[in-house]
């Protein structure tokens, strides 16, 4: 792999942001502003396939250093990427669904009252894509550490890319803040690593490798306590960017966002990289039975809370959103059993049929004119062909039917899940297993269960919409299309429906690119990602009849849930709220989001604020030291007039004082 | 060499006072510029491979005293210079449209205190580092008095007591200093390589290190001897304020770097626990007082409280990366405070007013000043990438070897510091445009935009490209932590095998 080429591909979208950020600003029009930013995400998706299909030859990964960064007695941080077989996946992944949300993205900015901004979204959107290339590409913490900020930082900027609307500002704020808290947890963990290796400290992915695989001892061995708060501290930070419990909070809110901004950074990109950053160090995790079951046990947690609050939803994209949160924490159940490439896989193929029903959701969104309320929706399979079409893919493979993508990477975690030996030594680990099998199972019924009730409320049926001029978030104004539309929503243009069929069609069939054991051609990703998993083979045992029972059990679990979204949405539509009337409580404890929002603002933010505004400001720093320096001052000033030298408060007074003062004490000690 | 950057201002000073008001503004910017172009050559003349004092000028001043002119820099004192020459032009073209009286006076004090502060950073005697240390406060006191805002008299009296108490327990020690040298050597001398040779008992380091720590930690500010400064950032003409946050706090930690820590490390030994605890006090105390303000000055000057204390907690930290990230830090802080504190001003020359309350959707009418002051704000923040994650990073890597308690506690600032200026920044230029005062504002001019992009290039210069930075700043700090490791042997900061923390405990269960 050529060391230029592969410096290329964080700067072509670097180089897209700054044309479009700095220096065409509002001279670019919306499909300049948009051609430019794609065509430079487009370069670097063709360099990142290229170089995936030379380590697929056989090629060697690749290492390029470019200069040097910090450094300060041992301590040294280059900037330097290294590309291997994960960080290539991952950059596939980046630029390709990238590139496809990008041209959606000309398409769908087209409301006038972006006119003036719309360059704003695609320098930021470039930005992004160049800050997520770093966070996979760097060949140490440092610098992925400058993406893991960097597309916090972009996503704070496209959360609140309405900046007019103050929920929407806060909805960036409450991203940037809740994921520093993970990241505190993150940088802890790295200082407790780095010193904790001594003599052979380093912040470089390969050169860690190697240290802990010569010196394990250096972090306790396998089960030690310093790899264990490590591993814990590490998996904090992926927490707050990967939205798991207690940081998944933000997530939701981030749905302020313009819809692709939602399918590219919040569903198929930027929160999987706490798996990513947990399968780069896959042989730190695995010397920590205790933080992986941890990993796995708030994973699987996650989902399924998640998933009751996903049930409830009215909102489209909050739905998705929700979605979102649990299909992570099935990505983390994954690794935390030890199935990283399980956990991997599931991450590549949630960010096809994700953003596809992102991308699809906003489609409808933009018929509808910011409409995002699936009770105003219905019967629109009828007259968004396309959209629909595309949709049911996403649909038919997050909820795991054969075939499609989501079946194969579902199932290998549960199946994994079932089986792990990873618990073996802890307390609890025989039955540990089995217990995380069920609630993820549970959770797999529940996604039928919600996405079929997102389906049909929004496909199916007729059109319960009215007018559309009345609508339109907050400020964001509408007039243009306010006329030509009839009541009916449309099928949209080719620029945003064309990337749906692509995704459709990766959705549909990327269960290809790793098929289960039982099949011809299987395992191809798990061979391919074999060298970055070298130090980390967990045995997991080959055969057990019970591996196609319980496949089919969850089948059959998934059609029923099916079934029963069916007979409320569609047959009897009363029935939800005769069911929500009687389960009044539970109802609104999952429409409401648990209250956990609520928790955190009486619990800690209230606090906080309070207590810095009535005791830390107003009594310590106003009273008790100001009140000892005032008080000092005033007795000056008493002494001065007394004296009868210079009266009010004159800085002299002082002066004379205090150097006569000083005199006296020197004197003092020079004799002493 | 050095005595020309250091006397050059205080000669212009004079000068520019007896210009006419009409030409002052074009007379003290021009005076700054010289000063500057004088002292870039001490950057390119510097040679970042040794480790010694350099430029060294060393005249006998008054003899039977011991005290002698003696000038000198290392890597730390070369970077603080080129902070203090390179904001002087800044503050003044900034000074154009906020100084509206005498604008001469304004600009002469502001170069005599520029000469003032390059002296501090230059002394290598303690006779003359007090002269010019005292030198520091005089036209700050008048900057205050003269230009400030209503309450100034109260804001001016208030620092001058802080900072002449500080003076006066410096004096005394080193008064002690300066006899203790006479009975251990028999001849008198203020001159810093003679003192530090002495070797002082413990119990009288402790009393000397507590008097000088008292005087820089004022300066600093150290929780809880911060009260002077925000009502001095918040009285302070912009220009005041700038030089203030960007240059003068640094003498605070420049003492401890160049004087206190070297002279008495047995004393750093035992009360830099202490220090340590104060300044991840000041860390967290500083971030949530500001987060709670509702004047920006306030919320900036409280910024400080907290980004000086990461300073000294990597100070004290006493390792590589501790000391070089606190260095870095900062000149950090003088780029980013001070770029922080000309926006303010930028604002508040249009509205007269520092309440984040009147304020409220600006980006829609001022894009330009709100790209820059959220750059700005990123870096304050440390955003990796931009310059003050670098030493962020560094101080508490390395804090976190020796302190790792304290060094958790103080990450958690990066946490509030993040919400205090994002909370403020959503405040003033995000929502709604409500308040119509704000709908005619107009956008950074060309004379604010050639003030402040410097800074926003150093913002990234800085962040991206520390290393000729870090190269002037390494062996110097080499010398400093070497000296304080001798010291060390057997206390509890020694770093037994290796360099593993001792703390760090690798049974498996």
């Amino acid at each position: 792999m050529d060391s230029l080429l592969i410096t290329l591909v964080p700067t072509f979208p670097l180089v897209g942001a700054i044309v479009n950020g700095l220096l065409l600003q509002s001279r670019a029009s919306r499909v300049v502003a948009g051609s430019i930013a794609s065509l430079m995400v487009g370069l670097s998706a063709a360099i990142s396939f290229l170089c995936l299909s030379q380590l697929m030859g056989g090629a060697a990964p690749a290492d390029v250093h470019l200069w040097s960064w910090m450094e300060a007695a041992g301590f040294k941080a280059d900037v330097a990427f290294r590309v291997d077989q994960l960080t290539a996946t991952m950059m596939c992944v980046i630029t390709g669904i990238g590139t496809l949300i990008h041209v959606y993205s000309i398409g769908y900015m087209d409301d006038e009252a972006d006119k003036d901004s719309v360059w704003r979204f695609f320098a930021y959107l470039n930005l992004f894509i160049f800050a997520m290339l770093l966070l996979v590409m760097g060949d140490n913490f440092l610098l992925m550490f400058v993406g893991w900020e960097g597309v916090g930082l972009c996503s704070y900027l496209l959360i609140g890319f309405w900046y007019q609307n103050n929920d929407f500002a806060s909805a960036g704020k409450k991203a940037f803040i809740t994921n520093r808290v993970g990241d505190f947890s993150f940088v802890i963990g790295l200082f407790l690593l780095y010193w904790s290796l001594g003599d052979h400290a380093t912040m470089n992915f390969v050169e860690l490798e190697h240290a802990i695989a010569a010196h394990p001892e250096l972090v306790g061995g396998v089960g030690g306590c310093v790899v264990t708060a490590v591993c814990l501290l590490f998996f904090g930070g992926a927490t707050g960017k990967s939205a798991q419990i207690p940081l998944f909070v933000w997530l939701p809110d981030a749905m302020a966002g313009p819809t692709p901004v939602s399918a590219l950074i919040h569903a198929a990109t930027m929160v999987t990289s706490g798996v990513y950053m947990i399968c780069r160090l896959n042989y730190l995790f695995v010397m920590a039975p205790a933080a992986m079951a941890t990993i796995a046990t708030v994973g699987a947690l996650t989902a399924f809370v998640a998933a009751t609050i996903a049930v409830t939803q009215n909102d489209i994209k909050k739905v998705l959103a929700y979605s979102t949160v649990s299909q992570l924490g099935f990505m983390f159940l994954g690794v935390g059993v030890g199935g990283f490439v399980a956990g991997f896989f599931h991450v590549i193929t949630h960010a096809f049929f994700k953003a596809l029903m992102f991308l699809g959701s906003g489609s409808i969104i933009h018929a509808l004119h910011h409409e995002q309320d699936m009770r105003k929706m219905g019967g629109i399979a009828k007259t968004m062909k396309v959209t629909f079409f595309t949709f049911l893919m996403g649909y038919l493979a997050i909820i795991g039917v054969p075939g499609f993508s989501g079946f194969f990477s579902k199932d290998e975690i549960l199946w994994l899940t079932f089986i792990t030996p990873v618990f073996d030594g802890l307390p609890l680990g025989s039955v540990m297993p089995k217990v995380l099998w069920a609630l993820a199972t549970a959770t797999a019924l529940l996604t039928a269960f919600y996405m079929s009730r997102l389906m049909f409320m929004t496909f199916a049926g007729s059109y319960r919409g009215g007018h559309h001029e009345a609508h339109g978030h907050d400020d964001h104004g509408h007039d243009a299309h306010g006329h030509g539309h009839g009541h009916q929503p449309h099928e949209s243009p080719l620029v945003i429906v064309a990337p749906l069929a692509v995704l459709a069609l990766l959705s549909a069939l990327g269960g290809l690119l790793n098929l289960p054991h039982w099949l011809p051609g299987a395992g191809s990703l798990h061979h391919f990602l074999d060298p970055v998993f070298e130090h980390a083979h967990v045995a997991f045992p080959e055969h057990n009849p019970l591996e196609f029972p319980l496949m089919v059990l969850t089948l059959l679990g998934i059609a029923a849930s099916v079934g029963f979204a069916y007979k409320l949405y569609v047959r009897e539509p009363d029935r939800p709220a005769q069911i929500a009337a009687r389960f009044r409580k539970l109802y609104e404890g999952s429409l409401n989001k648990w209250y956990v929002d609520e928790a955190y603002q009486v619990a800690i933010l209230t606090p906080i604020l309070t207590g810095s505004r009535q005791v830390l400001w107003a009594i310590v720093d106003a009273q008790v030291i100001d009140g000892i320096v005032n008080g000092a001052a005033s007795l000056a000033q008493t002494a001065g007039r007394i004296h009868g030298r210079i009266g009010n408060g004159k800085v002299q007074a002082y002066a004379i004082s205090i150097a006569a003062g000083a005199a006296l004490l020197a004197t003092a000690y020079v004799l002493g | 060499m050095l005595s020309l950057v250091t006397l050059l201002p205080i000669v212009l000073a004079a000068a520019v006072a007896l210009l006419p008001e009409r030409v002052a503004r074009a007379g003290g910017l021009a005076a700054s510029l010289v000063v500057l172009a004088v002292s870039l050559p001490l950057w390119f003349g510097f040679d970042p491979s040794d480790a010694s004092y350099q430029f060294v000028e060393h005249v006998p001043w008054i003899e039977q005293w011991g005290v002698s002119y003696h000038l000198g820099m290392d890597g730390v004192s070369l970077l603080l210079v080129l902070l203090t020459t390179g904001l002087t032009p800044i503050i003044l073209l900034a000074g154009f449209s906020g100084v509206e009286k005498n604008f001469r006076g304004y600009a002469a004090l502001m170069l005599a205190l520029e000469g003032a502060m390059i002296g501090t950073f230059l002394a290598l005697d303690v006779f003359l580092f007090y002269i010019f240390w005292e030198l520091v406060l005089l036209p700050m006191y008048f900057l205050i008095g003269v230009w400030g805002g209503e309450r100034r008299i109260y804001a001016a009296v208030k620092l001058f007591i802080y900072t002449a108490g500080g003076s006066l327990l410096m004096l005394v020690a080193l008064l002690a200093l300066y006899t203790a040298h006479h009975e251990q050597v028999g001849t008198w001398s203020t001159d810093l390589p003679d003192l530090l040779k002495l070797s002082l008992a413990p119990s009288s380091q402790k009393w000397m290190f507590v008097c000088l720590a008292i005087a820089f930690a004022i300066k600093v500010p150290m929780f809880p001897l911060h009260t002077w400064l925000p009502d001095a950032h918040v009285e302070a003409p912009t220009g005041g304020s700038v030089v203030l946050a960007g240059v003068m706090l640094k003498m605070g930690t420049y003492g401890f770097y160049r004087f206190a820590m070297p002279l008495f490390p047995d004393a750093v030994v035992a009360y830099g626990p202490v220090l340590i605890g104060l300044a991840v006090i000041g860390v967290v105390y500083g971030a949530l007082v500001a987060l709670v303000q509702d004047d920006i000055k306030k919320l900036v000057a409280y910024s400080s409280v907290s980004h000086l204390g990461f300073v000294m907690l990597g100070l004290f930290a006493l390792n590589g990366p501790g000391v070089t990230g606190s260095i870095f830090q900062m000149l950090n802080h003088g780029v980013s405070t001070a770029a922080l504190f000309l926006l303010v001003g930028v604002l508040y020359e249009r509205r007269h007013t520092r309440k984040i309350a009147d304020y409220g959707g600006l980006t829609k009418v001022i894009p330009r000043f709100a790209l820059v002051f959220m750059i700005i704000t990123f870096s304050s923040i440390g955003l990796p990438g931009l310059n003050g994650f670098v030493g962020e990073f560094m101080i508490l890597l390395g804090g976190f070897q020796y302190a790792p308690i304290p060094t958790i506690v103080a990450s958690s600032g990066v946490i509030f510091g993040a919400a205090y200026m994002l909370w403020a920044f959503q405040r003033m230029m995000f929502g709604p445009l409500q308040n119509e005062a704000n709908k005619g504002l107009k956008d950074l001019s060309a004379r604010e935009l050639v003030y402040l992009l410097p800074l926003v290039f150093f913002a990234f210069w800085m962040g991206v490209y520390p290393k000729p930075f870090l190269d002037r700043i390494n062996p110097s700090v080499n010398v400093f932590v070497a000296r304080m490791e001798e010291h060390f042997e057997g206390s509890p900061y020694s770093c037994g095998d290796g360099c593993t923390p001792s703390w760090l405990s690798k049974e498996a269960h």
